[in-house]
């Protein structure tokens, strides 16, 4: 099973979910950010889940509750490229996402926090570097 | 008609995957893949959490003027006390945020349900195109 | 004229008018016996089927009128029979070189002891009755898809004229229609205007307070504009809680707060 990649670019740490999201996977997400947050003291965390086919209550639950424990470590989650069926939905079952902010896309998302892309250099080359310096400190976790 | 067995975790995306790919090939929306993805990979992890596991059979249904996704589950669990209860938004007995019945409902054209305690549970549903 | 048909309908002449109804009814209609083997087709049929009513009996019903929707067992005329009751379907049925969307019906055909000895089925051509429903329906989507325009107002910046009664599809289709364009052209803020709307109610207001949390879910942001003064006191009056959207009475001024939305993340204010 592949891992999902969390990227550290300055304060930011980048989240990209690019699978189908199962129920234990969605919990080790959780408890893999929480660790980075600690570890790395970002001050936001992005979560794409553009490639997310639907978020069910179980997944909702799980987004809504890693964006309030984050909050709580002093650090914001937002949701990012919730495509439009999947937030209709949500909607039409009843479920509040409670905790989450939500953006178009990254860069918006870092806009909306008062980021700016351009200044930490091209994103790019540092986010690769970032990917190998992350597989090297931290373990984050596999399919173990 | 296919036969989808409810018992380790994985087992609910394979049939929220199933469900989808049946919507697919009858022409729905997406949006309305969507909620079919949706209700039944809600109700599989009822299946799976609260009814110990379980089937689901899936098929295409069709009458005089539309085609639709027919869906039923079936589990021999513990059954559901008080279903009107199970039923209502926000309640839930584990840990959960006690949407996935409900929402299910809404999201599906028709839904049954029927539970007698000691003997298990199945839910019937629904979607047209 | 009124003279001849009262004749036609005196009994010794029931048998004449039957006949000459039965060779007269324009839909196909067919007379089998248990086994599915004809045993009459009035000349529609026999018009249908290619065929004459000589060559016909005695033939399987299926193979003069062949349809991919039936299986062997699955056929409406087996399933009248077996249980006895008249069986309605939608089915495609092959005349010719071409494949006819039929209403097929078939009904058991019983002896005077009630006992069933056969089967009779009518065909009827539904293809241009489908055609018309298609027609109707594409005709509805048209308008609905003419009475919600999502229009680019500025950069970023999309906006929704609503024009006249907001029914739950009439929502749900806006709102589906908005939140793909705004994916789509990651659009930051959405405008919605309801000068054109009659009566907000409470049913409509659910609706927009619906639409703006799902522009939030998606990361933009809802300005309702075009609130005028009857408005504004119908919503106080309902006690309808508009707070989770931002409200301008005129359109100008939602633009104005989009706007400014917009500019303060790029940082040019
Ligand atoms: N198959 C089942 N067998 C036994 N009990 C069930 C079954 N399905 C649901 N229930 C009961 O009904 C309650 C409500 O179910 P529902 O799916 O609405 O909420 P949930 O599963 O608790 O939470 P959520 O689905 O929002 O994560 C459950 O808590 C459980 O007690
Ligand atoms: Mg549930």
């Amino acid at each position: 099973m592949e891992q999902i990649p969390i990227l550290k670019i300055g304060p930011v740490l980048i989240v990209t979910i690019q699978t189908e999201l199962h129920d234990r996977k969605a919990e080790e997400l959780q408890e893999a950010i929480l660790r980075r947050i600690q570890k790395t003291g970002a001050s936001v965390v992005t979560v794409d889940i553009t490639a997310l086919e639907i978020v069910d209550s179980f997944i909702g639950r799980v987004l809504s509750e890693t964006a309030r424990m984050a909050k709580i470590m002093d650090t914001r989650v937002v949701l990012v490229g919730m495509r439009p069926a999947v937030t209709i939905t949500l909607l039409e079952m009843g479920l509040e996402l409670e905790g989450i902010d939500s953006a178009i896309d990254i860069e918006d998302g870092l806009k909306k926090l008062g980021f700016e892309l351009r200044k930490i250099e091209s994103p790019e080359t540092r986010s690769e570097r970032e990917t190998m310096l992350a597989g090297e400190e931290a373990p984050d976790y596999g399919d173990d | 008609m296919e036969m989808i067995e409810i018992h380790i975790e994985s087992d609910i995306v394979r049939a929220r995957q199933a469900a989808r790919s049946l919507a697919e090939s009858l022409g729905f929306s997406i949006l309305s893949k969507t909620r079919v993805a949706t209700a039944v990979s809600e109700l599989a992890r009822n299946t799976f959490t609260y009814g110990g596991g379980g089937s689901m059979k899936l098929e295409k249904i069709s009458d005089r003027t539309r085609v639709g996704v027919h869906c039923i589950f079936v589990d021999k669990g513990p059954g559901i006390e008080d279903i009107v209860k199970a039923m209502t938004p926000g309640y839930t007995t584990g840990k959960g945020l006690g949407f996935g019945l409900s929402g299910s409902k809404r999201l599906m054209d028709d839904f049954k349900i029927e539970s007698e305690v000691g003997n298990g549970t199945r839910i019937e549903v629904i979607k047209w195109k | 004229m009124i003279e001849k048909c009262s004749t036609l309908e005196a009994t010794e002449s029931s048998e004449l008018l039957k006949s000459l109804a039965m060779n007269q009814i324009p839909m196909p209609f067919v007379v089998v016996d248990k086994a599915s083997k004809i045993t009459y087709m009035n000349p529609a049929a026999c018009k249908w089927a290619r065929k004459d009513l000589k060559e016909a009996i005695g033939v399987m019903c299926f193979s003069l009128f062949p349809s991919p929707d039936c299986t062997l067992e699955g056929r409406p005329v087996s399933e009248a029979m077996k249980y006895d009751r008249t069986v309605i379907k939608q089915i495609r049925v092959q005349r010719g070189n071409e494949m006819v969307q039929t209403d097929f019906t078939a009904a058991p055909l019983k002896d005077d002891k009630g006992k069933v000895i056969g089967g009779l089925e009518f065909v009827v051509d539904i293809t241009d009755r489908l055609d018309a429903e298609s027609r109707a329906q594409q005709l509805r989507m048209e308008i609905l898809e003419l009475s919600t325009p999502v229009l680019s107002l500025w950069d970023s910046i999309l906006c929704i004229p609503l024009i006249g009664t907001l029914d739950s599809k009439r929502t749900q289709d806006v709102m589906e229609k908005a939140l793909v364009r705004l994916a789509e052209e990651k659009a930051r803020v959405i405008v919605i205007d309801i000068t054109g709307v009659p009566v907000i109610d409470t049913m409509v207001a659910n609706h927009l307070i619906r639409m703006s949390s799902a522009v939030k879910l998606m990361g933009g942001d809802c300005i309702l504009t075009g609130i005028s003064p009857a408005t504004a006191k119908t919503i106080v009056h309902l006690g309808i809680n508009l707070s989770s959207i931002s409200t301008c009475a005129s359109l100008s001024q939602g633009l104005e707060k989009g706007m400014k939305i917009v500019n303060k993340e790029r940082g040019t204010q």
